[in-house]
């Protein structure tokens, strides 16, 4: 136990790192997902044909392994990237796809009706998308949009494989060096608990807030 | 850089190996995960407080915790624990205990997804609520779940190749032995991505041929 | 037509002065050597980036602080003060066993210190100075399975824990072909493996082995090594002659000329003994 005690910074050294992980994936996931949606609902045929092909690529590949293309592959073609940055790249263009799914789903979940009305009204498609159908896209993409942001912490795990020092790997260390696998591991796992719980009851709030009707 | 395509019928027969055992784990993590998962519904859903909590808790940690760290967590501890497990089993453990949940939070979703009153049709023809349930919510709820099933199918398949890490010479520890040793790691890895392509494929298309045929009977 | 004169020779000087001005410089292009050196950029930026495992006790490991310790780790402070003057002026990549090959090739690092042992194949891709120290490759083995040798190890009920290198995996099919084997990427993994009774027996830089045999009582190294005659050695992108030479350079002056010394300290820090003669003749270093 006071093992674990005198391992607490290491290890929140890691968690700051699987944080910021974490925070700039699902950022530039959410970004990749939003222009890959929009571009498949109202892109040209070959734009469509383009992220359809990106979208299974990246759906039937494990994640494992675009880690170690960047990591490994990308040097010998002389395209030097810092691992963690490159780590961030590849978790967001691998959740981008998820995300882009989530996106599409909602946007199609919005009654036919709803964009008639608006276009009789006058309205363009982007002003259409932005007062009209986003909100209630928001409300049906809310709860697998946050699944994906867990799904994003979970794989940021992942890099600690490709030697980065987030907790998985603090936490790996220490059990090489202590042999203490038990508090250990379950102190990784709890911060990963947290920051998961975190969120998902972050988007209860917010499920909350979107449908509350007074 | 070129692709050599001689090179890749040198080191099929390595990465064949690496695809029998990533075929061997994935196929009873996919099964046991299924059935897992039907125990651990049943668990949700019952009538006892005390179950429910307790799977509900299960639930709740599995899915908010890495597969990784679950991996290292069985397979490091085993050993400490005085039972050393093999990384095959460890890996498949951690994989049954993950998915097992999912699969279980897609069966809740499927038997909710069937309307209510398609169950109270059955009581108002006489059945029994089990019957009812078994014959009628039942079939159509499977019908329904057969598409995220076969999504968590693919996620499983795709996490087989964490268990490198723990040691068991599935698809990607040979790929990443292979690339240690030459240099062609391009072509390694663009081969290791297709296999896992073609795998992907192939079992969604079994799901989507499964699909089908249900409907039709 | 003054005017246009005198324009005309402000133009000419204007043209003959570039003209000068361009030989010059291109003169004293062509006098510099041709490619910059990477040794130039180490100076020019006064911080020697060096890569290097996190997980390979007493090389270079991690410690309860999570300070990045070992043989290695001083070594490379110690050419960072001999080439910039200050052993802090020295920054860290940690790598895992396949990624130090593509950390100093793409840049990343300036040189690789990192417990690695020299052979043919690899010198394909990277460039190694003289070694720094000697290896071999021993065999750590719990006390608990009783083999006193490799012949007694060589049984299918023993699982043997290997780095995930080429040349592990040959010599464990070459000397111990009946055991199982468990392939890691870093050699702490190995040891926790052993430690755990997931293996029996590890496979590691004989330096290693001896560590963790004189750490742990119930581990023993059996006497029979797989390889002998080996080094560890510093390790580079191949083609810069310039850095190469410093850096051979200076492990020549470390193991046998005139920073033997403090290369001494250091191998005594972390190994107990001294470190091998160098000469039949004169001192061996500082006393016993």
């Amino acid at each position: 136990m006071e093992l674990l005690v005198k391992s607490l910074p290491l290890l929140a050294h890691g968690a700051a790192t699987t944080l910021y992980l974490s925070a700039a994936a699902i950022v530039f996931a959410t970004a990749l997902g939003l222009v890959l949606a929009l571009l498949q609902l109202f892109g040209g045929l070959i734009l469509r044909a383009l992220v359809e092909v990106y979208l299974y690529v990246v759906r039937g590949v494990p994640l494992l392994v675009l880690l170690f293309a960047m990591y490994y592959a990308l040097p010998y073609a002389d395209i030097q990237i810092e691992p963690v940055t490159g780590g961030i790249v590849v978790i967001g263009l691998y959740f981008g796809a998820f995300m882009t799914e989530v996106f599409r789903a909602a946007v199609l979940s919005v009654p036919k009706g709803q964009w008639e009305a608006a276009r009789t009204l006058g309205l363009t498609t982007p002003r259409i998308l932005l007062d009209v159908v986003f909100v209630q896209a928001m409300r049906v993409a809310g709860p697998p949009y946050i699944n994906t942001c867990i799904m994003v912490v979970k794989g940021t795990s992942l890099v600690s494989i490709i030697g980065l020092a987030d907790v998985t790997f603090i936490g790996k260390q220490i059990v090489e060096r202590t042999l203490a696998p038990f508090e250990i591991f379950g102190a990784v796992a709890f911060v990963y608990f947290v920051i998961c719980f975190a969120l998902s009851r972050l988007g209860r709030h917010l499920e909350w807030r979107l449908n509350y009707v007074p | 850089m070129s692709i050599d395509l001689s090179f890749l019928t040198r080191v099929a027969p390595t990465l064949a190996e690496g695809l029998s055992t990533t075929i061997l784990l994935a196929v009873p993590a996919i099964l046991l995960s299924a059935t897992w998962g039907i125990v651990v519904v049943m668990g949700l859903l019952s009538r006892f407080r005390l179950v429910a909590d307790i799977a509900r808790s299960y639930v709740e940690v599995v899915r908010n915790t890495p597969v990784l760290v679950q991996m290292f967590f069985i397979f490091f501890g085993s050993g400490f624990a005085g039972y050393p497990l093999s990384g095959f089993t460890a890996g498949l453990l951690a994989l049954v205990l993950q998915n097992g949940a999912y699969m279980a939070e897609i069966y809740r979703g499927g038997i909710r997804g069937v309307s209510h009153r398609l169950a109270e049709a059955g009581l108002a023809l006489g059945l029994t609520p089990r019957r009812s349930f078994g014959l009628i919510v039942l079939p159509i709820a499977i019908r329904n779940v057969i598409p995220p099933l076969s999504n968590q199918g693919v996620l499983i398949i795709k996490d087989t190749s964490l268990v490198a890490t723990i040691s068991v010479a599935e698809l990607t520890f040979q790929a990443r032995l292979l690339a240690d040793r030459t240099a062609a790691v391009f072509e390694i890895f663009f081969t290791l991505a297709l296999f896992y392509l073609v795998l992907t494929a192939i079992f969604s298309g079994c799901m989507r041929l499964l699909e089908r045929r249900l409907r039709l009977a | 037509m003054d005017a246009l004169l005198r324009m005309g020779r402000r133009a000419a000087s204007a043209l003959l002065l570039g003209l000068i001005g361009i030989t010059v410089s291109g003169i004293a292009a062509a006098q510099a050597p041709g490619a910059s050196s990477r040794l130039d950029e180490i100076v020019k930026r006064d911080k020697l980036i060096v890569a290097t495992f996190s997980t390979a006790p007493p090389f270079c490991y991690t410690d309860e602080a999570g300070k990045l310790v070992g043989f290695d780790i001083d070594i490379a402070k110690f050419i960072a003060k001999s080439l910039l003057g200050d052993e802090k002026k020295i920054e860290f990549v940690t790598v895992t066993s396949e990624g130090r090959w593509p950390a100093v090739n793409s840049g990343r690092a300036d040189i690789g210190i990192a417990t690695t042992t020299v052979y043919p194949d690899r010198a394909l891709r990277v460039a190694f100075t003289r070694p720094y120290i000697d290896s071999g490759i021993s065999i750590l083995v719990r006390d608990d399975t009783n083999v006193t040798n490799l012949a007694g190890l060589n049984n299918a009920k023993f699982t043997l824990a290997n780095l995930s290198n080429p040349q592990m995996a040959d010599r464990a099919k070459r000397f111990l072909p009946n055991v199982k084997l468990l392939t890691f990427d870093t050699p702490a993994a190995l040891f926790t493996a052993v430690k755990s009774g997931q293996a029996q027996a590890m496979q590691m830089d004989t330096p290693v082995v001896n560590w963790y045999a004189a750490n742990n009582k119930d581990m023993k190294v059996l006497p029979e090594n797989l390889a002998v005659v080996q080094g560890n050695a510093i390790f580079m992108k191949p083609g810069d002659f310039t850095l190469w030479l410093w850096m051979d350079t200076v492990v020549q002056e470390m193991t046998a000329g005139s920073r033997y010394t403090e290369y001494t300290e250091i191998y005594k820090k972390w190994f107990g003994t001294n470190p091998p003669p160098q000469r039949f003749y004169g001192a061996t270093g500082s006393a016993k």
